[in-house]
């Protein structure tokens, strides 16, 4: 067991990123040999076993540059009761979307599979690497697959709340937005399509994420409906145009207001071919016009 | 900022004070002054009050300082020049050479990028949200989206004043190259649940769409009277 962590740390160091997402082509080389079978035999026993490897894959994955925006979904070490990627029903229509679907899910739960070590002696050492790199990208996509469905549920959508109110996420680059926290999102449903994108409810747009570690970071980990869920079930969380204060009152914000171009204090023309046409989409009912912008 | 230059060392590298200053980290927004228009004093004129050891400060911008201070005048002086060379700075961009110096520079995509996602990359130019000086941060305006951003606090400069870069800095540029306009878009991002729109939030969008059309009559009437 300590061996085939050890075996993941090598790669883990190799920086497997999304992009390396085996091809079809070679997830029919080898035969994934188990069966969902293996999953419910794993008995609390088993896997206590790999108690030794001291962290878990989700939180390994969790805590990798870039994921720390992700949340670890509750797994059955953790929450005996909300054993959520273990139900079946959470997992419906996944299979098709990930190679080595069953190798993967093994791999986040940190499921052991016996046959496996065994018939891995006949096999090459880089035969090995080259499959658990495979199983290991097909891993990160069914994760994030799963953190998609997992988020927008009652427990999934109360844990971002509270990262939410603490901060976590930064807060919307826009001036007149006054410093208000966002919340990450995605632009597509489907992995590998656009990176993770932020989300201001005060402006109702998304921006990209100012670190560079996070353009990395797949989108589909939030999906697209995600932050609007959440705004519709803590209504209270979206600040008013004047509000000044976040849900804690020592998170001050300022006012929300819109930019005026000026020169020498004197407002740009409407009429100039190069003066403003584009101050309706931050326009909002009951903003006072000639608001003076105010930031931080 | 806490790199100094001594005598030595300016007489060694052989480049201008002003070249030295510009190629520190946190100087990359700033462009380079024409040294005739820091020697003509009626462009300075004022700002004699505004920093301490002014004529000093002036000599070490062009170069021409022949007194070997001691350490603590020294960096006093230091921190003058750095502080009228953007207040000068401020003057300049204003001017034709100014405008045009920095409208190369937004060609070149030196001030970075807009980070909203439907401006897809658009340039941006500094802009201060006060005049004053040392009251506010320098800030970054994007033409696409016309509205204000703040510099990633990972850059150096975004502790620069804005003053520096004064408020008209961007209107006036392209007021005098309309070509840099880019071409405005009138989408928006429309927030999905399950690929269904949210009511409250069309709603507020089709408020909006109704002032951009006030707008857009208000914009024609002027027009007509014109």
């Amino acid at each position: 067991m300590d061996t085939k962590r050890s075996a993941y740390s090598h790669l883990f160091s190799a920086d497997s990123n999304l992009e390396s997402r085996p091809t079809s082509q070679n997830s029919m080389d080898f035969n994934p040999n188990i069966e969902t079978a293996e999953m419910t035999a794993a008995t609390p026993s088993s896997y206590t076993g790999s108690s030794s490897s001291a962290v878990s894959w989700i939180a390994w994955h969790c805590s990798l540059p870039g994921n720390e925006y992700l949340v670890e979904i509750p797994e059955c070490k953790k929450f005996v009761t909300v054993a959520w990627i273990e139900d079946e029903f959470n997992l419906t229509g996944l299979s098709s979307m990930v190679p080595l679907y069953s190798l993967a899910i093994d791999m986040i739960l940190d499921l052991e599979d016996e046959d496996n070590s065994d018939n891995s002696t006949e096999e090459s050492e880089s035969g090995k690497a080259s499959k658990l790199r495979m199983v290991e990208s097909s891993a990160q996509t069914l994760y994030s697959l799963l953190h998609q469905r997992f988020i927008i549920t009652k427990a999934g959508l109360h844990c971002y709340k509270e990262r939410l109110e603490e901060v976590e996420f930064g807060v919307c680059p826009r001036i007149g937005c006054g410093g208000c926290p966002v919340l990450p999102c995605g632009m597509s449903d489907l992995p590998g399509v656009s990176g993770m994108k932020l989300y201001c409810p005060r402006c109702q747009d998304i921006y990209k994420p100012r670190n560079m570690k996070f353009h990395t970071v797949d989108g589909c980990n939030f999906g697209t409906t995600f932050c609007h869920l959440l705004y519709l079930n803590y209504p209270e969380l979206v600040p008013s145009i004047n509000q000044e204060s976040f849900a804690d009152p020592s998170q001050a914000i300022s006012k929300y207001s819109v930019y005026t171009p000026r020169i020498f204090g004197f407002k740009v023309s409407l009429v100039s071919p190069t003066g403003p046409s584009m101050q309706w989409l931050r326009w909002k009912e009951g903003i006072i016009e000639d608001d003076k912008v105010e930031d931080d | 900022m806490d790199q100094t230059m001594s005598d030595e060392e300016l007489s060694e590298s052989g480049t201008s004070w002003i070249d030295w200053f510009l190629s520190q980290k946190g100087n990359e927004l700033f462009c380079a002054v024409d040294e005739d228009y820091i020697l003509d004093k009626f462009n300075l004129a004022g700002l004699n009050t505004e920093v301490p050891h002014y004529q000093l400060a002036v000599d070490l911008i062009t170069d021409s300082l022949e007194e070997d201070l001691q350490q603590n005048v020294w960096e006093i002086v230091e921190r003058s020049a750095r502080q009228l060379y953007g207040l000068i700075h401020a003057r300049y961009v204003l001017t034709t050479k100014g405008l045009t110096r920095m409208a190369e520079k937004f060609k070149r995509k030196e001030f970075g990028k807009c980070p909203r996602v439907l401006c897809e990359d658009q340039p941006v130019i500094p802009v201060a949200m006060i005049d004053q000086p040392g009251v506010k941060g320098v800030k970054l305006y994007c033409p696409r989206c016309e509205d204000v951003y703040h510099p990633s606090t990972k850059k150096h400069y975004s502790l620069i004043d804005g003053a520096y870069f004064t408020t008209s800095l961007p209107h006036l540029l392209l007021q005098m190259f309309p070509q840099l306009m880019p071409e405005k878009r009138s989408e928006r991002y429309v927030p999905k649940i399950f690929g269904f729109r949210i009511h409250s939030i069309s709603e507020e969008h089709r408020k909006q769409d109704a002032h951009k059309e006030a707008i857009e009559k208000q914009k024609q009437m002027m027009d007509f009277e014109e």
